[in-house]
């Protein structure tokens, strides 16, 4: 059992070791201090031998000897976080203040369950660290999650600063835009927190997860209502918060190492490695899940650990049959060779190998009393390779190797009653004239998206620690490959029976389309990054990481073809701080997002120009001739979003109590939004031979053309025309705990602006173009540009937390005020609002705002339309959630939430206000056990 | 046999206990065929002191079904005191001092046509629960509950609320009456803390539920929540008094939520007897909320004379609820006041070590009254009286037999008026219980429990005369009345067995079934229903700690 013990100890060590941001500086020479003390359980308050002993966000790691002494050198000042790993205890995370030199005592004290741990952390850390990194992040460890409410990672990020709560399941698509609020969306455009260019990096085990292949959609014209995140970031349900461990949400300027982003990225590390086997169930009256963890020590060097997790939500249980489900786990093995854990010189290596895997379905079958023929499904399905390797080539120096591959399988069905007028059609799939046939009535569209995203990632990791000219350098140097591409059958359909019901107007339609022929995608990085630390007089502390980033976006399907666009990113953080209390920091940066697919590959456009319209009663007599065009929509011109981001913060506190207040601005530019351009199609006119009624058979048409004209259409592209500011700031505070009550409070918020720019130009609605498309008479049509939209919120979060360790409760109190939530429409949209106005010759003439007022113009005085000039407030409302963790008898862990635990209603609509309608009450059960432990009683 | 002997010698002399078990008659409410609530088949100790127990409320049970079951293989011995009697919070770190935790999975069925309008022809629960108290370190002591179930209500499930049957006049029904499912949980506690004489704590409470119809075309919902809190202040007098002081707080919300998809209903908001508008569900739907805020202080006194352990109580409480159905800020409501107060005891005496005998009664009295939305005046008034009493003797000789009595006493008065349909309903009810359980053990570990329980209920009154009043009357209040104006007569039969696991892990098994039936009477109400109500259950459970070293789950 012993053997065993400091077997997986060991191997916590080197799982610890295994991430390659995790460079192990033991015994680090330079400027710090030196943390020593013994870890000693809870219940009999005897030392406890083999615990890995590590400080979170500087790479210091020990293991306590068997006296359960543990010693760390080289411990920067200021507020830091002990972290403890033990088998058979519940991991533990200590707040110290580390004075300027000398030494610190501190002792742990480790229980079999968090929940009887002095000082459980069950939220973010108020001033937290990512590893290795030095910008704003909130990271989010195991206790935290186990008492969070949460079905996958989306409900973990509940507890980062300015993010609202919302009742755990699976019944919408989940995604999580950093920093950014809500803006005004009109018909099926996004809003900006849900644009693909506008992204949030998820790394998931080391290895970064990706959604630009995702083509589930048929782009911004598509009416397919099944769930889908393509256009968007990755659906943050296929990873189930039961088996993750650990959560770093990067909300500043990450380091050089992180690239593929906007926003943030969002590090999760699942659980791996050796421990008891651990059995779980949530119900309520929405979602079932349940969760089984095994980890097992397979004689030395292996260890492997299981994860399953399988979950179902009805999301409108007793109405309709929708529901979500998903099964999910992981199979993980790690393997290590070299020396013992103690010695500084050692070399050993380790290889971490994962195999994840996921099944995400989404199924709205029919109701036939609420929407008849209306039904839709969405089936995601895929699998992970990753491995890791990484070598100790000395005590300060280390390579890191990482390579993954990945398949999903999507599959989307979407089924809908359709009406239209009559109107010619032809289905034809090349350009050229043909007859076709008039289509009227009613008719079921049926659609079916077949597609299979590939993602290969590859990143080779160089570090190193030394110490020169007084300066403690951590370095780390790499490179990244990435290749994505997609097949499949793509969404094909009866193209009689499409989902759009005006595949005649003005901008085009889709007609089915393969996949296959949509070229890979492929992207490289290097990157250079430092981050350099030194004492400095009058006992201050400097820490300074500054990096360097240059991502390719490859022309062709790999990486030797050439670039499309390059973007270099330089990134630097600085922090000083001049007392033990105090941390000043501030951080610039540029970062990149790769444009999807879907952006740099878009469907080409079908436009059916009608020659002949000739409609008899007699459908026997009845012509229809039509000429396709198919117009390319993709854009040569495309490239990267960039964001330049920009933070200064301030940290005060000592061990457990914190003050955070950070300031920041992400000014994105080129973000991918969709371009309108306005074609015109030459028309041919034709004479009709014998076009009189009664003769049972269509008249001809009489060769060549009479004359010809042109049909205005609108082409949409992708372009880099959207730019998006966001700013605000963030605050979390950590109060100390009022000992005789046994209670903390702490409180988090966020005030965020964000504003959204369109420089691309519109033509207003699809209707009014189509006037004058159809209408020779009419010579002119306006256009705008220039649409801003502006969102506003101000979201406190405020959290009363009880703990009573002898009873292994912990009560959590959460009250969320919404304290602004404002929506605007900067743009005009009077009369006068026009920019400009388009020639039936194809010429924009621009108007000057002084002159639109001139009668010459009054036939483009029309309203805008869809702007929404006033603000529109939600009123300020609160809502509160409970939860309750308690430890029971045979080890487990029972907790109890209440979402919305007053039944908060929200305030109703009002005139130029909007309504602030809070979800019902929910509430559930979630219970946890050792599997080992459940047979106990039999002892 | 000796000690048997002067255990009747003891029980001779405590006359006032001993007048109690023989007059009284016990009155848990034990499990509620017909209702709607999570199960709360505990005594009255294990009531008492939750958070969230109805205040100023008297719910109206199906009649005859107090009976007083001991469950001698279950269940600990009942308690009595400050925090025990009076659900006075402060009292629990003097009357805790052992620990203990239970934990239970049941399944209950339950149908029959004997029945109130809105109670569901067919009930169906599966429930998880545990219950638990400790000592905290030395002047602290805590205790815990938490219910998981999730109940199916089929045949005309006609009403639209979580309790149909409360003093308040106002019910939402429709007449779709489709099978529902509820899914609820609860959450209560209350710690206490004691700082030399002086002694203070506080409960917290939660509840909340989902009722939802299983397939339906006329959906209907209903999500409710409750929440509590409590808190108290005792002081020690020393031995052997204490006196304290506490209050409560409750707070609840239902949103019901109809949708008439596929097929039409209609929707009634019960007001009382007067005949009330219909809302007629066609293609649209009908909302409608419920507020109800409630307080209440108390005082207890308890005490210790001749060996016998006493406690008094006196509470008043308040309670206002409020109802409205459109979906605007501040919108007119419907108003439900009630004000409330009771006294009550509680006699605990050991007799020995072979037994235990311990009895509490309760009285309360509610006015309420109710005004409409749109019309000025008091429109329904509410007078009723209520009178509760159990005991249990619980006998626990060295031979390896276990015996308990309980017995149940209940009245019940209640005047109801109608002031816009000028009549009223006064009607009093006498419910007397009586049951015998015996246990053997067979072996340190094993024991076995047969046990029978009987009920009747007496009504005396007047109730109004259907045949002048509307159809609604008819069909939805008359036979609710007609059953309260008729006996009837309630069994029940148990057995259990519990295995001694370990020191501190005992595992058990209950098996029961209750029946509800009418009395043949000279005179029979129209509308009265006709049939027999019953149901069983099966209780499996595993209690921890040091109350369970003992097969008879004598804790103390």
């Amino acid at each position: 059992m012993v053997c065993l013990r400091t077997l997986a100890s060991a191997l916590l060590l080197i799982a610890a070791l295994s991430s390659p941001s995790e460079a192990m500086t033991q015994e680090r020479v330079g400027p710090g201090v030196v943390l020593f003390g013994r870890v000693l359980d809870a219940g009999t308050g005897v030392p406890v031998a083999e615990v890995v002993v590590q400080v979170e966000g500087l790479n210091l790691i020990t293991v306590t000897d068997t006296l359960g002494r543990y010693r760390l050198a080289g411990v920067s000042p200021g507020p830091q976080v002990l972290y403890t790993e033990r088998i058979g205890y519940a991991s533990a995370r200590v707040p110290v203040t580390v004075p300027a030199e000398g030494t610190l005592p501190q002792d742990i004290i480790l229980a079999e369950s968090a929940l009887a741990i002095e000082g459980i952390t069950v939220t973010a850390d108020a001033a937290g660290r990512a590893r290795g990194e030095l910008g704003t992040a909130s990271v989010i460890a195991s206790d935290a999650i186990r008492h969070q409410t949460a079905t996958s990672l989306s409900g973990v990020l509940e507890l980062v600063p300015g993010v609202t709560l919302s009742p755990p399941g699976l019944g919408t698509v989940q995604q999580m835009p950093l920093r950014a609020a809500p803006t005004v969306t009109r018909g099926t455009e996004s809003s900006a927190t849900d644009l693909a260019s506008f992204g949030t990096l998820i790394i998931l085990d080391g290895v970064p997860l990706s959604n630009n292949a995702n083509l589930q959609s048929l782009g911004p014209r598509g009416e397919l209502s099944f769930a889908t995140s393509a256009g968007g970031g990755i659906d943050l349900r296929r990873i189930p918060a039961s088996t993750i461990e650990r959560v770093e949400v990067i909300r500043g300027v990450p380091s050089a190492r992180y690239g593929d982003l906007t926003q943030g990225a969002i590090v999760v590390d699942t659980r791996a490695g050796a421990f008891e086997p651990e059995l779980s169930a949530h119900y309520d009256a929405r979602t079932g899940e349940g969760s089984v963890v095994v980890g097992r020590a397979l004689g030395d060097p292996h260890v492997g650990t299981l994860t399953l997790d399988v979950a179902r939500t009805r999301s409108q249980a007793g109405i309709s049959q929708d529901h979500a489900y998903r099964v999910a786990g992981q199979l993980a093995h790690r393997a290590h060779w070299g020396q013992g854990l103690s010695g500084r010189d050692d070399n050993r290596g380790v290889l971490d190998t994962r195999v994840d895997f996921f099944q995400l379905f989404d199924d709205r079958p029919e109701n036939p009393n609420v929407r008849p023929g209306r039904a839709f499904w969405s089936r995601d399905s895929g699998v992970r390779l990753s491995e890791r390797a990484r070598l100790l080539l000395s005590g300060d120096a280390g390579l890191s190797l990482a390579a993954s591959i990945s398949r999903i399988h999507q599959r989307s069905y979407s089924r809908a009653q359709a009406v239209r007028s009559v109107m010619p059609f032809t289905d034809r799939l090349t350009e050229g004239r043909a007859v076709g046939h008039f289509i009227i009535g009613q008719y079921v569209a049926e659609v079916d998206a077949d597609g299979s995203p590939w993602l290969a990632y590859s990143r080779m990791e160089a570090d190193a620690t030394r110490n020169w000219i007084g300066f403690s350098h951590e370095l780390r140097t790499g490179f990244e490959l990435q290749r994505e591409w997609t097949g499949g059958p793509g969404y094909q359909f009866d193209i009689e029976r499409p989902p759009q019901v005006l595949f005649n107007g003005v901008q085009g339609f889709d007609r089915p389309r393969r996949y296959d022929d949509v070229p890979p995608l492929a992207t490289s990085g290097f990157y250079l990054d430092d981050r350099v630390s030194r004492a400095l007089p009058l006992g201050m502390f400097l820490t300074v990481q500054a990096g360097m980033r240059m991502d390719v976006l490859h022309r062709g399907a790999h990486w030797f073809s050439g670039a499309r666009d390059v973007a270099l990113q330089p990134r630097v953080n600085v922090e000083i701080a001049p007392w033990l209390w105090l941390r000043l920091r501030g951080g610039w940066g540029r970062a990149v997002k790769t444009p999807s697919l879907a952006d740099l590959y878009p469907a080409p456009q079908y436009y059916d120009v009608v020659n002949v319209n000739w409609f008899a009663n007699n459908p026997a007599e009845r012509l229809a001739v039509l000429t396709t065009y198919i117009l390319d929509s993709s854009n040569p011109q495309l490239g990267y979003t960039v964001a330049d981001k920009a933070e200064a913060g301030i940290e005060m506190g000592a061990g457990a109590s914190a003050l955070a207040v950070v300031v920041f601005r992400d000014h994105i530019t080129g973000g991918i939004g969709i371009e309108t351009e306005p074609r015109f199609l030459l028309r041919d006119h034709y004479q009709l031979s014998d076009s009189s009624s009664g003769t049972g058979r269509p008249p001809q048409i009489l060769e060549p053309a009479t004359h010809a004209d042109t049909v205005p259409v609108l082409l949409q592209r992708p372009a880099n025309n959207l730019t998006l500011d966001n700013r605000g700031i963030e605050l979390t505070a950590s109060l100390p705990e009022i000992s005789p009550f046994r209670t903390r409070f702490q409180l988090q918020g966020a005030w965020i602006r964000t504003e959204r720019v369109d420089r691309g130009i519109d033509f207003g609605p699809g209707e009014r173009f189509s006037e004058f498309q159809l209408t020779e008479r009419r010579l002119r049509a306006p256009y705008w540009e220039g649409r801003e939209a502006v969102g506003e919120s101000f979201l406190m979060t405020y959290r009363l937390i009880h703990h009573q360790p002898e009873l292994g409760l912990v009560l959590t109190t959460t009250i969320q005020h919404n304290i602004r939530d404002v929506l605007r429409e900067a743009g005009r949209g009077d009369t006068l609002a026009f920019a400009g106005y388009i020639t039936r010759a194809g010429r924009l003439v621009a108007v000057p705002a002084e002159r639109r007022s001139d009668p010459e113009f009054r036939d483009l005085r029309d309203p805008r339309g869809g702007v929404l000039v006033v603000p529109l407030t939600a009123p300020a409302d609160w809502m509160l959630s409970v939860q309750a963790s308690k430890s029971l008898p045979l080890g487990g862990s029972l907790r109890f939430w209440a979402f919305n635990a007053l039944d908060r209603v929200g305030k109703y609509q009002e005139p130029e206000v909007r309504a602030r309608l809070y979800p019902h009450v929910r509430v559930g059960l979630e219970l946890t056990m050792p599997a080992n432990a459940l047979f106990a009683w039999r002892d | 046999m000796a000690r048997l002997r002067r255990f009747g010698v003891r029980l001779g002399r405590t006359c006032l206990v001993g007048a109690l078990v023989a007059a009284a008659s016990v009155a848990d409410c034990s499990i509620a065929v017909g209702q709607t609530v999570a199960v709360d088949d505990d005594s009255p100790w294990l009531r008492a002191w939750r958070p969230l127990a109805l205040t100023a409320d008297l719910p109206r049970d199906l009649p005859a079904l107090q009976l007083p079951f001991p469950f001698l293989l279950s269940r600990p011995a009942p308690r009595t005191g400050l925090f025990w009697s009076a659900g006075n919070p402060a009292g629990l770190t003097f009357e805790v001092e052992n620990t203990w935790s239970g934990f239970q999975a049941s399944a209950r069925e339950a149908s029959g046509d004997y029945r109130r309008p809105l109670d569901p022809g067919t009930v169906s629960r599966r429930q998880l629960s545990g219950v638990g108290w400790r000592p905290l370190e030395a002047r602290g002591a805590a205790m815990g509950r938490v219910v998981m179930e999730r109940t199916t209500f089929a045949e005309n499930a006609l009403a639209n609320v979580v309790v149909p049957y409360t003093a308040s006049p106002y019910v939402v029904m429709d007449t779709a009456g489709s099978a529902l499912g509820r899914t609820a949980a609860l959450l209560e506690g209350a710690a206490g803390w004691r700082l030399g004489r002086l002694g203070f704590g506080i409960g917290l409470g939660y509840e909340s539920g989902e009722t939802r119809t299983i397939a339906s075309p006329v959906p209907r919902v209903n999500i409710s929540a409750a929440s509590a809190v409590s808190g108290g202040l005792v002081w020690d007098f020393g031995p052997p008094v204490r006196v304290g002081v506490y209050g409560r707080w409750r707070a609840d919300a239902q949103r019901i939520a109809l949708y008439s998809i596929a097929a039409p209903s209609r929707v009634y908001v019960l007001e009382g007897y007067f005949e009330p508008a219909p809302f007629n569900l066609v293609a649209s739907f009908y909302n409608r909320r419920i507020e109800r805020d409630a307080v209440g202080a108390g005082f207890s006194i308890h005490g210790i004379a001749r060996g016998v352990r006493w406690t008094v109580f006196g509470e008043r409480n308040r309670m206002d609820e409020e109802q409205h159905r459109i979906l605007e800020n501040n919108p007119p409501k419907d108003r439900w006041t009630a004000d409330a107060w009771s006294l009550g005891g509680a006699l605990e005496h050991g007799l020995d070590s072979i037994g235990v005998i311990v009895a509490d009664a309760r009285y309360t009295a509610l006015e309420g009254r109710a005004r409409r939305a749109d019309l000025d005046d008091i429109t329904f008034t509410a007078d009723e009286k209520v009178f509760r009493a159990t005991a249990e003797l619980r006998i626990f000789p060295p031979n390896g037999w276990r015996m308990a009595l309980g017995g149940t006493l209940l009245r019940e008065r209640r005047l109801r008026r109608d002031r816009l349909a000028l009549i009223r309903s006064d009607v009093e009810g006498w419910t007397r219980g009586g049951a015998l359980e015996v246990a053997r053990s067979f072996g340190p570990r094993f024991a076995l429990s047969a046990g029978g329980a009987l009920s009747a209920y007496g009504p005396a009154g007047g109730i109004p005369n259907p045949g002048a009043l509307g159809p609604v009357f008819r069909r939805y209040v008359a036979p609710e009345l007609a059953l309260y104006a008729s006996p009837a007569q309630a069994r029940a039969g148990a057995v259990s067995a519990r295995w001694q696991a370990r020191q501190s892990v005992g595992l058990w098994l209950v098996v029961r079934y209750d029946s509800l039936t009418p009395v043949h009477a000279q005179f029979t109400p129209p509308y009265k229903p006709s049939g027999q109500r019953g149901g069983w259950d099966l209780v499996l459970g595993v209690d921890l700690g040091e109350g369970s070293q003992r097969p008879q789950s004598i804790v103390r």
